[in-house]
């Protein structure tokens, strides 16, 4: 019955990717994406300088031959810092995704699987952190606890686990009813089994879309946090801090260069992450689609 | 005859003309433009920010006040006697001047401000700049009534009395005095809460009007102020974004602000705008924590000092607007010295001399070592200001030259104030900025709350006991060139630079000091009485 | 339904706003840095004048025991008195900024929906022309591009280079309070704030609005040979506003985070502000009594939205 259930996903896999193929904003936004994160990769060999020599007779110059994207006030290469300010933006996007779907998974599937007061319990707490003023909780606690790459990771994922939760949580409840569940429990299978490997896997498509569009969330909250000062500190590049250095109106009227570079960068990979998730999400759940086919 | 009758004509006119030029305009609103917020405490003996003391300083008057020399002069004192001992001041009032709802001010109120600075239950911070008062500890503990230290002569003689000459007390008397039949039925305890706060009536220049958070303060003249009535009919604290003062400036929407560095030049090419450089009571530092064995040794902190280029973080990080410091007396102030004082250029070869023979030796990842001990240490620099985040970056690449490595801890200024008190620190990066009177023994003294780099040398605290007991000014100078010359020789803490300030002044605003001395165009608050306005 | 509020308010949001505070309350007081860290500045400071700071405060208790009294205060709608030197009630505090941060969330709701339905119902009506692919890509961009980006974008474009709104900030003192010079000033912040909003609302009036338009229903009223635009106007719109209000729900808390970085930019004299100097300065009652107030009032977004829903659509009843 198993091997049954595989073959069937393999199969709806390659539809699911046929489906995906055809919404070209989607393609397009993977695409983007697969550049982003080559990039970030090989951020060392792109860039011609380091991201944090500074070089103070070459500060605040437009871009040249020798500067792409010219230097900002501390002589630092912008192309480099944009090319490393990805890293941190994708590394941000993707550990406190993961810490996220962790914490949501195991707090989920407990609520999902035992019910009654555990699962009260978790969706108070739940209710707790998910209704309240984020960026506010999250600036309390970056500017108390410190500004640093790390906990701003730990912040954004440890704030954002009802998502995945509440998702694995549904799950649970759809499909532990169902036959072959009571089926499994009957015969004997423990429910660590039942759990992993027959409900995650159902559950796949929708976190993978939760987990997709949380990176985005991620990579506009930690440059929302830096760009306030209370994210990434310096010296190393965030596209969020690097913003924050332009926020002086002569700067921001004179020295486009500067600012122009990190927004885009964030907006267009945000953007491409949307595109692809949305479709992601209507490659999986073919009565989205009502051009009828 | 004619020709005599047509030369006195023509020097009338001349003289009319003249006189007609400089008689101040009555009438206008000068907008002073503040970047942060007041919070409220408009009381002069509770405040603590800098911003509330704005407004403080235009509604109240003190017994005397700072002018642009940072002496003493009158204002609600006339005159004053000291003893020949130094041990009792005698201030003598004017009469009939009066408080803004009408009641006249008499020594009550002088004796009253101050006794409330001593009462047991005060809740300010004012009481150590006059617990020297004969009688003020035991009326602190309670154990006592009165103060015979304060002491009311008549309705308009006051004396002051110390155990011993005390040389910056005189400059404390500038607090503005309080109404003592509006607050003396409120308990001292109270004060703090007391609505008086937001609608504080003074015998100054300037009435309060209005306070809206987050906006602005109204004040409006004081008709009946007893130095004559203030040229300018209304003063407005109006608060403005730091990024947006440039454009402010252009559209003619502020009239006097202070300017980053940054925005000098933009400022500076403006038409109808004048900028005035000076320099002002402050420095920053990077503080070594001398509990250290490795900072304990001078020649490692002479050698750090020599290996940073501190001209070059004024110059071009601080864009000029700044003077490389090496002693803890600003320019700017009247004991400052510099003769005798090691003005420690930058010499990257000397640092590693000193290094060298002080027996630090390369290790095998480069950083130099000795005994055990590593020259490899955090810096903790509080967050805020990107010149100091600048200053940072360049000195960590510095030390880098010499073989010293540098940990930046970017933190939040609570949070590294909290390290610096607990004593957790290896180097940090803050500044202070000074009173008028230059005794520095709030901070350098051994026992003193601040003395962050655990500076304890008998020498230093000799002189600053004694530079506090000097009343001649002369001989205090003198004392304090000596202090001057040993914190230099001794570098518990790497000066930086003294603190350069920029205003910026709309021209149509006239009767400011054009050759700003620390306080500035306006000297403190005090030319806001007399500046006019032309359009 | 009264019995669904009351369960709502007394089962779920007093626990939960329990929890939150007591949460918040920890991590703020657990954290490096104290109040009296600004006593630094004052020269001839003594222990003992920081040791007494510390005791008015009540910040030289014990975590739980500060955590009682607050909640004591609280309960009582005293907000306590801020840390700063002026001592000044909480609730002053909020109640001088807080119409400055509720105008401009209003505002964003509004453009959010004034000008997010119109655009989805467009976008619906004319599905898969050159239109809604337009809207549908502007729709995308308006929720990924960082709305201080987005700012500081508008900042450039309309206060520095062609100057015709204000670079931020507010009326001045002595300035002539007309309604243009208001809407002058909220413009840019607003249209920041907001953007995220119109473009969520034009996504979901959508999507909400086709799944409803081929719901068989309909195709029951076109057969009755209703024209085209009535059907969609009177039985789609009506159904497919649910959703729209329950959004209300969602777009609440975003809107008061969102603030904070728009207040920020623009100088705009509301919470925000007031929100980060507490912070920085470990202003524990402001801090509580702000993020407090917000929960409070997403909370009550949340409530409104569920009700709404449920006098809109006569099908859903709870109980």
């Amino acid at each position: 019955m198993e091997a049954a259930l595989y073959r069937e996903q393999l199969s709806s896999g390659k539809k699911i990717w046929r489906r995906f193929r055809r919404n070209r904003l989607a393609v397009a936004g993977l695409v983007v994406l697969i550049l982003f994160v080559l990039s970030a990769i090989f951020a060392p060999w792109l860039a011609k300088h380091d991201p944090n020599r500074n070089n103070l007779r070459e500060r605040n110059q437009p871009p040249s031959r020798e500067h792409p994207l010219g230097t900002d006030d501390m002589g630092r290469d912008i192309l480099a810092r944009t090319l490393y300010g990805g890293r941190i933006s994708l590394t941000v996007g993707l550990v406190s995704v993961g810490i996220s779907l962790s914490i949501g998974l195991i707090l989920g599937s407990l609520a999902g699987f035992f019910g009654g007061m555990v699962d009260t319990l978790i969706m108070r707490l739940a209710d707790i952190f998910y209704s309240f003023p984020f960026l506010i909780l999250a600036i309390t606690i970056a500017a108390i606890f410190g500004p640093s790459i790390y906990n701003t990771m730990i912040i954004l994922g440890v704030l954002s686990w009802p998502g995945p939760a509440r998702l694995l949580r549904a799950e649970f409840l759809k499909l532990k009813t169902t036959d072959f569940v009571t089926a499994a429990t009957g015969i004997g299978a423990s429910p660590a089994r039942i759990m992993f490997r027959h409900i995650l896997p159902n559950a796949f498509s929708p976190l993978l879309v939760s987990a997709t569009l949380g990176v985005a969330s991620s990579i506009l909250s930690e440059a929302g946090l830096s760009f306030l000062g209370l994210g990434v500190p310096p010296p190393a590049p965030s596209w969020g801090n690097m913003l924050n250095r332009a926020r002086p109106l002569h700067i921001l009227a004179n020295m486009p260069w500067m600012w122009v570079p990190p927004g885009l960068a964030i907006f267009v990979v945000v953007l491409a992450i949307n595109f692809a998730g949305d479709g992601l999400r209507d490659a999986f759940d073919p009565r989205q689609d009502l051009s009828g086919k | 005859m004619r020709r005599w009758l047509m030369v006195v004509l023509l020097l009338l006119c001349l003289s009319v003309a003249a006189a007609a030029q400089e008689a101040p305009k009555q009438g206008g609103t000068f907008r002073y433009g503040i970047t942060v917020n007041p919070r409220g405490m408009f009381n002069p003996i509770l405040y603590t920010e800098v911003y509330d003391g704005l407004v403080i300083d235009v509604v109240y008057d003190g017994l005397i006040y700072i002018d642009r020399n940072l002496q003493p002069q009158p204002r609600i004192a006339k005159s004053w006697e000291i003893s020949e001992d130094g041990t009792e001041i005698t201030f003598y009032l004017h009469e009939g001047i009066k408080f803004h709802d009408g009641v006249e001010l008499t020594a009550k109120d002088v004796a009253f401000t101050y006794m409330t600075i001593l009462h047991p239950e005060y809740t300010g911070v004012r009481y150590s700049n006059f617990n020297m008062l004969v009688g003020a500890k035991d009326y602190k503990e309670g154990k006592t009534d009165t103060v015979p230290g304060i002491e009311v002569i008549d309705d308009y003689t006051i004396k002051f009395k110390v155990e011993e000459p005390h040389a910056p007390l005189l400059v404390s008397f500038g607090y503005g005095i309080l109404p003592a039949h509006l607050l003396e039925d409120i308990p001292v305890g109270e004060l703090e809460q007391a609505p008086f706060n937001l609608n504080p009536i003074g015998s100054g220049p300037f009435k309060f009007v209005e306070f809206l958070t987050d906006q602005h303060v109204i004040l409006e003249a004081n008709e009946d102020y007893f130095l004559g009535r203030p040229n300018i009919d209304t003063l407005v604290y109006q608060k403005v974004a730091q990024d947006a003062i440039p454009i402010y400036l252009q559209q003619n929407r502020v009239d006097y602000v202070a300017i980053s560095a940054d925005q000098f030049a933009q400022v500076d090419a403006m038409e109808g705008i004048d900028t005035y450089v000076y320099e002002e009571l402050s420095y920053n530092y990077i503080c070594f924590n001398m509990r250290q064995e490795r900072f304990a040794d001078r020649a490692v902190r002479q050698a750090i000092t020599y290996g940073f280029d501190r001209q070059t973080y004024v110059d071009i990080i601080r864009e000029g607007f700044g003077i490389v410091a090496n002693a803890p007396m600003p320019t700017a102030s009247w004991a400052y010295t510099s003769e005798g004082i090691d003005t420690y250029d930058y010499n990257p070869e000397r640092a590693a001399e000193l290094l060298a023979e002080a027996g630090w030796q390369p290790g095998p990842d480069g950083v130099l070592e000795k005994d055990g001990m590593r020259l490899e240490f955090e810096f903790l620099v509080p967050e805020g200001s990107r010149q100091t985040e600048q200053m940072a970056l360049l000195f960590q690449q510095n030390m880098e030259d010499l073989g010293i490595k540098v940990n930046l801890v970017f933190m939040e200024f609570s949070a590294a104030v909290d390290r610096v008190d607990a004593r957790e620190f290896d180097t940090f990066t803050m500044g202070w900025s000074l009173g008028v009177d230059p005794d520095p023994y709030g901070i350098w003294h051994s026992t003193s709350l601040w003395n962050d780099p655990g500076f304890y040398n008998d020498e230093s605290d000799r002189l600053l006991e004694a530079g506090r007991r000097e009343t001649d000014p002369a001989k205090r100078k003198e004392i304090y060139g000596e202090w001057q010359r040993l914190i230099n020789r001794e570098l518990p803490t790497m000066f930086l630079s003294y603190g350069v300030t920029i205003s910026a002044v709309n021209q149509r605003v006239k009767g400011i000091d054009t050759d700003p001395g620390p306080l500035g165009p306006l000297v403190g608050r005090e030319l806001v009485r007399t500046i006019w306005l032309e359009d | 339904m009264w019995r669904y509020i009351l369960r709502r308010i007394f089962v779920q949001g007093i626990p939960v706003l329990l929890g939150f505070s007591f949460f918040l309350y920890l991590v703020v007081t657990l954290a490096p840095g104290s109040p009296v860290t600004h006593l630094r500045g004052v020269p001839n400071l003594d222990s003992a004048v920081i040791e007494q700071r510390k005791a008015q405060l009540g910040i030289d208790q014990p975590f739980l025991v500060q955590y009682l009294q607050w909640l004591g205060r609280i309960v009582r709608g005293d907000l306590g008195l801020s840390f700063d030197s002026a001592r000044r009630p909480v609730a002053d505090l909020i109640k001088e900024r807080m119409p400055a941060t509720i105008t401009l969330s209003l505002a964003s709701i509004i453009l959010g929906w004034g000008i997010g339905i119109p655009v989805g119902i467009l976008s619906a009506r004319y599905q898969y022309s050159i239109l809604d692919y337009l809207i549908t890509f502007f729709a995308f961009v308006g929720i990924s591009i960082p709305s201080f980006f987005f700012g500081l974008i508008l900042l450039y474009v309309f206060a520095l280079k062609l100057n015709v709104l204000p670079a931020g900030g507010f009326f001045l003192a002595g300035e002539v309070k007309t309604l243009a010079g208001y809407i002058s000033y909220l413009c840019l912040p607003a249209l920041t704030l907001g953007l995220g909003s119109i473009a969520g609302v034009a996504r979901y009036m959508r999507a909400s609005l086709l799944e409803v338009i081929n719901q068989d229903y309909l195709r029951t009223a076109r057969a009755k040979g209703l024209a085209e635009r009535i059907v969609i106007y009177k039985h789609a719109l009506r159904n497919a506003l649910l959703p729209i209000l329950t959004l209300l729900g969602f777009m609440i808390p975003s809107i008061f985070s969102g603030a904070v970085i728009v207040e920020s930019i623009f100088a705009w004299p509301g919470l925000g502000s007031l929100a980060i100097q507490a912070v920085n300065e470990r202003n524990y009652p402001v801090i509580m009594g702000i993020n407090m107030m917000f929960a409070v009032l997403i909370f009550l977004g949340s409530i409104i939205a569920d009700i709404s829903y449920a006098f809109a659509d006569p099908r859903i009843r709870y109980d």
